[in-house]
């Protein structure tokens, strides 16, 4: 685990300063990768990634409300954008990796550092949210593969006897509208998706206040406000995501109508 | 009053431990934590019963000696309060108290309620410092300091090493007290020549001693007799970042304050 040498790593340069000259790697790579402190960092840049990620994708379902013309064409047009999506969704993934791999080892240090526990333990005034990332992260990790197979992959759902990604439109292109419409009117799926939003929630209600502190962005006056934006961040990406699941299940959005949205016959 | 305690005991270091009960009886709403313990370790030695071992040493709130958690929070219930001068009366009657050592592993229990927190004097070890020549002081006052500055670091400067912070931690990570030191020195003229070096060296041991990270759950802040803010959290985490990417970022070297 450590870090250091006992090679000389530093020279003295002509103005009397000792300068580092050990490889760059060695200087803020290592450190950074294998620190408790240098992993945080990094947690939280990737989990910043992440959550712009979320509100992205939350934003993009929002346009299921405007009609399959509106979300249709959006879907179209992240297809289009042919080597940049894959960028984009490489960039994700080595995000995920790096986020999920540096959590977890620190979890598992910090499980070692206190091998013997409390035999009658208490809180001040940790939240739930701050106390379960560990397990809340697994959930989102969890569904994220079901959400995955489910209509990224198509590999289980079908509406009205067409698989989900053979779904087309009047225009050709993939329905994506009526595959949402068809995999939230299943109560089962619908039901993972919400209690993945619960997850998701908790998840970002700390993460998203932490990522200030851990990068040393916040002051003494404004860890209220950033409090408060993240339950405001958090609360929009769960209310957003569930609205969606709600307004299949309520009739709200089916294939003929939606809130924004009337078909034309 | 009358209490019952279930008290950790533990003979040595390799002893496995367990909690055992007391009764501690007509215990005064007025003494301390400590006292009461005394009195109850006076009716076990008159019971030719082994004591309970725990550490103190100010009973004032200053030394950092006595750590105890109480009902599963470190230094007991009141706030910004050490065991030693925690009253019997912010108790009840017939309460049940349970009275376990700090948990780490970086902190082994030596006996009972005692700990070793030697790793804490090796993180200091590693960085906790300033170099000066010795000879005569120089004069008070005759570095100009910024108030604000002068304010932060004495605001840090209070840690009393108690190690009630990593006792709190849900990872036990000793970060409030690791980064009350940093942030002491660095907001001193004093502290700059060895800043960026201070940070890292302190880090390393940290992770070294087996103490865990810190999660942002702030236990740490609300069990600390001293009420070191986790705002000093975020300048450690500012001062490492600098440190290990921009050799300490502009201004650092520059011996000015802050």
């Amino acid at each position: 685990m450590s870090i250091v040498d006992e090679e000389p790593t530093h020279r003295i340069n002509r103005k009397g300063s000792r300068v580092d000259v050990s490889p760059p790697a060695r200087q803020w790579l290592l450190p950074l990768l294998t620190s408790s402190v240098g992993s945080k960092i990094l947690t939280a840049l990737t989990g910043i990634v992440l959550t712009g990620f979320v509100i992205g994708h939350l934003i993009g379902n929002l346009k299921l409300f405007w009609g399959p013309e509106s979300i249709n064409s959006y879907a179209q047009f992240l297809k289009s954008t042919g080597p940049l999506l894959w960028i984009a969704r490489l960039g994700l993934l080595a995000a995920l990796v790096l986020h999920m791999t540096l959590a977890i080892r620190l979890k598992r240090r910090a499980v070692a550092a206190r091998p013997v526990a409390y035999r009658n333990p208490a809180t001040v005034q940790a939240t739930i949210a701050s106390r379960t990332m560990i397990w809340t992260g697994i959930v989102i990790f969890v569904f994220l593969i079901i959400h995955l197979a489910h209509f990224t992959f198509g590999i289980f759902g079908m509406a009205d006897g067409v698989k989900y990604l053979d779904l087309k439109d009047d225009k050709g292109r993939h329905d994506v509208y009526r595959m949402v419409v068809a995999g939230f009117s299943v109560p089962a799926y619908a039901l993972i998706y919400l209690l993945a939003q619960v997850a998701l929630f908790l998840h970002l209600r700390h993460g998203v206040a932490s990522v200030f502190q851990t990068l040393s962005l916040n002051g003494t006056s404004c860890r209220t406000f950033l409090n408060q934006l993240a339950i405001v961040v958090a609360a929009f990406v769960t209310v957003g995501n569930s609205l969606i699941v709600f307004a299949v299940w309520g009739g709200l959005v089916t294939d003929t109508h939606s809130l924004f949205w009337e078909a034309s016959k | 009053m009358n209490l019952t305690l279930h008290v950790w005991r533990q003979k040595s270091r390799t002893d496995e431990g367990r909690m055992e009960t007391y009764l501690a009886k007509n215990i005064s709403p007025d003494m301390s934590f400590l006292e009461m313990l005394d009195v109850v370790n006076e009716d076990l030695i008159k019971h030719n019963k082994e004591p309970i071992a725990f550490d103190h040493d100010c009973r004032e709130g200053i030394c950092g000696s006595c750590g105890l958690m109480i009902n599963g929070v470190a230094h007991g219930p009141e706030k910004a309060t050490t065991a030693c001068q925690l009253h019997m009366r912010h108790f009840e009657d017939g309460a049940h108290i349970y009275i376990e050592p700090w948990r780490a592993a970086a902190f082994p229990v030596i006996r009972d309620l005692i700990v070793d927190r030697s790793a804490f004097d090796r993180i200091i070890q590693a960085g906790g410092y300033i170099s000066v020549n010795t000879g005569g002081a120089p004069d008070g006052n005759a570095i100009p300091i910024p108030k604000e500055n002068a304010e932060t670091a004495m605001d840090a400067a209070a840690c009393i090493g108690c190690g009630a912070c990593v006792a709190a931690c849900p990872n036990a990570s000793a970060m409030l007290f690791l980064s009350a030191k940093v942030t002491h020195l660095a907001n001193l003229p004093q502290g700059q020549p060895e800043r960026v070096q201070r940070v890292k060296k302190m880090v390393e041991q940290h992770d070294r001693e087996g103490f865990g990270h810190c999660t942002n759950i702030y236990e740490c802040e609300a069990a600390c007799p001293k009420e070191i803010p986790a705002t000093t959290i975020t300048q450690l985490n500012r001062d490492y970042l600098l440190a290990i990417t921009a050799g300490g970022g502009p201004g650092a070297r520059k011996g000015g304050a802050g």
